[in-house]
């Protein structure tokens, strides 16, 4: 087991060194210089050359790129081009509510597809409710499901504060009241496709002989659903969080948007509107990391439903 | 039902008919009784009503898809109390699968649940039905392994069943269902898809286990060599209807219906070399679709003996002969007992 984690963390390398090389020569290319960029447009040649060159921003590409890889793995990811403060310090604090919006989209949407769909299979009115939210979840752009929200619970209703965010130390409620709308909101895509993946395998697995078995033993239905149908129908599902693992991280950043939730989603987009390369490098990098770390764990949770499957 | 009622009797299934969303008729009017320790065999080709008869009796045919169940099946619970299966809720079913009568199935491969060990589908079964600890009912299963002479239950208890054979998996499949010991087994085609060298092994384990505990059971088959070497009496099935019944000697040596007779037939023997001139037969056509059945006597187009204006238009009864305990459905059987055997 632990082999294979260490292996696979290796094999997290190369992608890291990949995609890592795409983004700096790519933004690169489209930035331009990063000292006229920082100057502003009034600045003379002179000046921008000169700081280009203080920078090491006349060396070749790959030069630079070395270097600050070698920087990077040492936790020096250099300072912010709008704020000079050290990217390392930006992005620290910004990492906890991200995941924390991210770990709790994935919760809801799996817990919610799973539960509310087992309850619902033959029911013939919530049967149908439960598959035009999956839809509307699917097909609502995020942004819209954040601002449908919020005009629904905050501007209507009055129930929940549009936007903004609230540590844990603020207490427990404010948190949740906090980040309940941007929870549900990200939540959505998957809830909806989670849906429609366990509700086939679900409709598979029921059938199967030992389910039979199971109320042939003498087990409520409640507990044939629950016990016997739910775990082999979940695999599918976790298969589908690892794949959508990249995905989500896109949609945490529009969701850290509407909401104005100090994660690295937000981060990232303003980082892209100031032209703020080290940012987006080192969001980039910490999110690809996060991603390559939550596949392996969704490939662990597998092999711990599923006896059949073993990692090697 | 003029058939003897006595106090032995276990499961009484009187009149019972299935009708499955979409029209099609399983079981049309199926009456039988097995008694207490006896081994009863439902015979008969697929499509023919056996095994829904089984699930009809474990309260298994689902109702809430639109099929239709009537008729009476009384069964006698261990605690001596008659229940009648048609009529119980959901929870009283509950209380009585697994506990009063259990059932075991055709494909031990797919009959366990991949993602759980052996010993805690066996300790499910018992404790759904007796308060007992988890230690306690991890005792019992692994005593219910033991008997069905699982090498090393221990290891079995903690194992998957990918890990299993499928005849190891049948017996831990039987272990679980008579973890509750229940006086009425229901064997659906127990060892159809084991190897014949496994199948023995299987229906050894489950003849000993019925001297030993008095059980009853109904033995579900399409396989008449099965019902010679284990059962007391043999009930054959075609078209949702029992066309013979009787002591297995009176079926295997004097069969009287013309179905019997030609399943019979078909059956490949020993010495019998197609030199001289005899070929295992083959009873022409196929089981008739169960959404519409022939009208008459159901099997009168494939029979060899059928009479036009006579077979195809009155439906004939289960009647008493020989013996009385034996009983056909046809409206020629005097008639051809002259003619054949």
């Amino acid at each position: 087991m632990l082999t294979v984690v260490v292996r696979r963390l290796l094999l997290a390398v190369p992608n890291v060194i990949l995609i890592t090389v795409l983004l700096f020569f790519a933004v690169s290319g489209l930035l331009g210089s990063p000292a006229a960029l920082m100057l502003g447009e009034d600045a003379n040649r002179e000046t921008i050359a000169e700081l280009n060159a203080s920078m090491g921003f006349d060396r070749p590409l790959i030069v630079q790129y070395l270097d600050w890889m070698g920087r990077a793995l040492q936790g020096d990811f250099g300072r912010s081009y709008t704020t000079q403060e050290r990217v390392a310090d930006a992005i620290l604090p910004r990492v906890l509510p991200t995941l924390e919006l991210a770990f709790l989209a994935i919760l809801v949407a799996t817990l919610g597809a799973t539960v509310l769909n087992s309850l619902a299979v033959g029911r013939r009115v919530v049967q149908p409710v439960i598959q035009i939210l999956s839809v509307l979840g699917i097909t609502m752009p995020n942004f819209m499901i954040g601002i449908s929200l919020i005009f629904l619970f905050s501007v209507e209703l009055g129930w929940l504060p549009s936007t903004g965010w609230s540590p844990w130390s603020d207490g427990v409620i404010a948190h949740f009241v906090h980040i309940l709308m941007p929870v549900l909101t990200l939540s959505a895509f998957y809830f909806g496709s989670f849906s429609l993946v366990y509700r086939a395998e679900y409709e598979a697995v029921r059938r199967r002989l030992y389910v039979q078995v199971a109320r042939a033993k003498g087990l409520s239905a409640t507990g044939v659903s629950f016990k016997h149908v739910l775990p082999n129908s979940i695999l599918p599902v976790i298969t589908y969080i690892g794949i959508s693992l990249g995905h989500l991280a896109g949609g945490a950043v529009v969701t850290e948007s509407v909401f104005s939730v100090p994660g690295l989603g937000s981060l990232f987009v303003n980082a892209i509107l100031g032209r703020d390369f080290p940012v987006m490098l080192a969001v980039s990098m910490f999110i690809i990391v996060g991603v390559v770390i939550a596949n392996l764990l969704a490939d662990l949770v597998y092999t711990l439903v599923n006896p059949q499957i073993r990692l090697d | 039902m003029e058939d003897d009622f006595d106090q032995d009797v276990l499961l009484d299934v009187r009149r019972l008919s299935v009708t499955f969303a979409g029209g099609v008729r399983a079981l049309r009017g199926v009456s039988f009784q097995v008694r207490a320790g006896e081994v009863v065999a439902l015979v008969g080709e697929s499509g023919s009503g056996k095994s829904t008869s089984g699930l009809a009796v474990m309260g298994l045919i689902e109702r809430d898809r639109g099929a239709e169940v009537s008729g009476e099946i009384r069964l006698r619970g261990k605690d001596g109390d008659e229940k009648e299966i048609t009529g119980l809720s959901e929870r009283e079913l509950r209380a009585l699968r697994g506990n009063d009568v259990a059932m075991i199935f055709q494909e031990p491969m797919s009959s366990l649940n991949p993602i759980y060990a052996i010993g805690s589908q066996i300790c499910e079964a018992i404790r759904i039905h007796r308060s007992v600890s988890r230690a306690e009912a991890a005792r019992d299963a692994r005593e219910a392994l033991d008997l069905l002479g699982i090498p090393n239950p221990d290891r079995c208890m903690v194992s998957y069943p990918h890990q299993l054979s499928g005849g190891m998996r049948q017996r831990v499949m039987i272990a679980m269902a008579l973890a509750c010991r229940p006086r009425m087994l229901i064997a659906d085609e127990p060892t159809t898809a084991l190897d014949v060298t496994i199948q023995a092994q299987i229906i050894a384990h489950l003849k000993r286990l019925q001297r030993q505990t008095g059980m009853a059971i109904l033995f579900i088959t399409h396989n008449l060599g099965l019902v010679a070497e284990i059962a007391d009496r043999a009930m054959v099935m075609y078209a949702g209807e029992i066309v013979e019944s009787g002591p297995v000697a009176d079926i295997f040596g004097a069969p009287r219906m013309p179905y019997t007779r030609a399943l019979l037939q078909s059956l490949p023997r020993l010495g019998v070399t197609r030199a001289s001139g005899t070929r295992i037969e083959a009873i022409p056509g196929n089981v008739p679709s169960s959404a519409r059945w022939p009208s008459g006597c159901a099997f009168h187009p494939r029979c060899r003996y059928v009479v036009a204006g006579r077979c195809d238009a009155s439906e004939p009864m289960l009647e008493a002969c020989d013996t009385g305990r034996h009983r056909v459905r046809c409206l020629r059987w005097r008639e051809l007992e002259k003619v054949a055997s």
